[in-house]
């Protein structure tokens, strides 16, 4: 049986097929069009999905969508309502779209994928516990859902029992920790649903002085349960997000190119304690209600890797999963994973124990195109010779692209679709983001570590953080050792990998360890700011030529920038 | 080419007077359907968001999860 989960129409949107229960394949649509955060129907990654299983929508017993679309038209139409006549721009800016497509869903779908079968649909937070628990290795875990918002909900706290999912108790629109996330990144001056990481990067350089003028918006019962002062938002009328009152408290609104001060840095601080307070006292209530050590968290906030990490300190949780996908991509998954298991009522027989789930390409498409496009290139003739000429060419400190395999599902390159570079170089940093990331200074590279050596380098109680969700503090002694990968207060969101996870990443690893006596690389993912994560040999070949990547390694195939002509080819730009 | 010529500037021409009719027609909708359901819907005291502060103990609602028919998953609210 096969189903298929759709999620779109707002950000990240992806598809995700599903086979007996077990994932065939998942995508983002945005990595297909090369435009960030795609929202549009996703027509390719369906059909990248339907390719993968070599089937026709015809044989799909089921599709899911990711939200109730009326639903959330009620939510909108009850703002405009609320705040009559204060919405005008807004309604007319977003009820065309609702028009057009978001209140025409089955037709769209019927239309572009000639399907006569069921369409499901499921609830946003529903769909987000669907992906994090029903995958999860757990039989029973309390659940949390905290993203911006879906229908109605922004935050739900509830139960997975087997294959059936409870959602116990919410918070409502407008009052969402997501959305002050949001508000907050925005008057930082940064792009809302999208650069709310960056944040949470810039918060370890700042004090929380404002924690105190925060807590006056929000007002957080000990049950964790928060209500948001909307004074100080405009977010549910207009399509800016911070108020006058919001502006008056923390000062204007930084414009994109603007100096980052040390102002600007206490703010972001400050919502990031904020929030870890928000969520610790969310899950302390959770773990009352349902006493149970296991939990499973999905949905934006979920993404908030330094939050994660300190939630086994703060709670009483034991075990933690956490939908690698967590935003809104990951929604596809969750409806399938639901319809599946708790509408149909299979038993559940899979645990995403990998991400590696998009496009493969073989040696032998990869050698058509290199030589139709007469690109100079060496093979590279087994896997032994590859993975020492690379870790050779990484300690010799070139910057790498690392292309291999099934491209991840979710926001992080772990290991197939990744930028790797030498950790030991203390300048490595400052070279990578001059040749190829051209990132904000403040923001760290993350490390990759072996599953057995992670104790050594890191404060961490268990092996295996393989998703790269969850930030550690590195041990004082390392820290030297590894200074690009090394945040201003001693951390690093890393990744573990072993030999069943990724055998090639992992010996690729051993074998640099062999040179340096370190057994980390620093993993970023292989794009330049504002463009996805590359997809295929064309798009890892043009985002090499067009920043100043030394090698690109394409399966087998070493490729080298300076051998082959720049005016050709040429990156798409990079922007915020 | 010289089709293209021609068609551009309709083309263009063809845009501005659909934004000017969508902007009519959703100013209309927006303040006789929106405004006069708001008016009337404030004078009788309701709301539609929860936007002041309350005096609550707690904050959490809770969420309706009944047993649902396989059929309920077909609707789209």
């Amino acid at each position: 049986m096969y189903i298929l989960g759709i999620s779109c129409y707002y950000h990240d949107a992806a598809a995700c097929l599903i086979k007996d229960g077990k994932i065939v394949a998942a995508a983002e649509e945005e990595r297909f069009t090369r435009k960030k955060h795609d929202p549009s129907f996703p027509i390719n990654a369906i059909n990248f999905c339907l390719k993968e299983a070599n089937i026709s929508s015809k044989e799909l017993s089921f599709i899911g969508f990711y939200e109730k679309p009326l639903s959330k038209f009620e939510r909108i139409l009850s703002q405009h309502l609320e705040m009559f006549p204060y919405s005008f721009w807004s309604f007319y800016k977003t009820i065309p779209n609702w028009l057009s497509e978001k209140l025409r869903i089955p037709k769209i779908i019927k239309k572009k994928l000639k399907y006569k079968g069921d369409i499901l649909f499921i609830d946003h937070h529903l769909a987000h516990a669907s992906s994090s628990f029903l995958v999860s290795p757990f039989k029973n875990a309390a659940i949390l859902t905290v993203d911006g918002v879906g229908e109605w909900t922004t935050t739900a706290i509830g139960y997975g029992k087997e294959n059936e999912i409870r959602l116990l108790k919410e918070v409502k629109f407008p009052h969402s920790i997501g959305l002050l996330y949001s508000t907050v990144t925005a008057h930082l001056g940064f792009s809302v649903n999208n650069s709310e990481y960056k944040i949470m990067s810039l918060a370890a350089y700042g004090t929380p002085l404002y924690y105190d003028k925060f807590m006056k918006i929000v007002d957080l019962k000990e049950d964790g349960s928060y209500m948001l002062d909307m004074d100080y938002f405009d977010y549910h009328f207009r399509l800016k997000m911070p108020g006058k009152k919001f502006v008056k408290e923390f000062g204007p609104i930084r414009k994109p190119n603007e100096e980052l001060t040390q102002h600007h840095k206490n703010i972001a601080a400050s919502l990031q304690k904020v929030t870890e307070d928000v969520l610790f006292k969310i899950l302390n209530y959770l773990y009352e209600e349902t006493k149970c050590e296991n939990l499973c968290m999905a949905g934006g906030v979920a993404l908030n890797s330094v939050a994660n990490g300190k939630i086994k300190k703060n709670t009483k949780f034991k075990n933690i999963f956490i939908q690698p996908a967590s935003s809104d991509a990951g929604t596809s998954l969750g409806v399938a994973f639901y319809i599946y298991n708790s509408v149909l009522n299979n038993k559940r027989n899979c645990i995403m124990d990998s991400v590696y789930l998009g496009p493969e390409f073989y040696n032998n498409k990869i050698q058509s195109f290199l030589d139709s496009n007469k690109i100079n290139y060496k093979k590279l003739k087994d896997e032994n010779e590859l993975v020492k000429e690379t870790a050779k060419l990484i300690y010799q400190n070139n910057v790498i692209g690392w292309f291999q395999g099934r491209m991840e599902f979710g926001p992080r390159a772990l290991g197939n679709r990744s930028i790797l570079a030498n950790p030991c170089n203390p300048q490595m940093k400052k070279i990578l983001n001059e040749k190829v990331k051209h990132r904000e200074e403040f923001r760290p590279f993350a490390p990759v570590i072996i599953e057995e050596k992670v104790k050594e380098y890191f404060d961490i109680d268990k092996k295996d953080e393989r998703f790269m969700l969850f930030v550690y503090p590195i041990k004082e002694s390392k820290r030297k050792l590894i200074p690009p990968v090394n945040h201003v207060d001693g951390t690093a969101r890393l990744q573990t990998v072993n030999k069943e996870q990724n055998l090639l990443y992992y010996n690729l690893i051993r074998e640099f360890e062999k040179l340096s006596k370190v057994p980390v690389l620093i993993n970023t993912s292989f794009n330049i700011r504002g463009e996805p994560i590359v997809c295929t040999p064309e798009d890892a070949y043009k985002c090499m030529m067009g920043t100043e990547i030394d090698y690109l390694i394409l399966n087998n195939f070493l490729i080298k920038r300076n051998d082959n002509l720049k005016d050709v080819w040429s990156s798409e730009k990079y922007e915020d | 080419m010289k089709l293209k010529k021609i068609l551009k500037p309709l083309e263009f021409l063809g845009k501005i007077i659909s934004s000017i009719i969508n902007f009519i027609l959703l100013s209309i909708v927006y303040f006789l359907g929106i405004g006069l359901t708001s008016i009337i819907a404030k004078i009788f005291n309701k709301k539609f968001l929860d936007l002041k502060k309350e005096n609550k103990k707690t904050y959490w609602e809770e969420k309706e999860m009944s047993d649902k028919e396989f059929q309920d998953y077909f609707r789209q609210f």
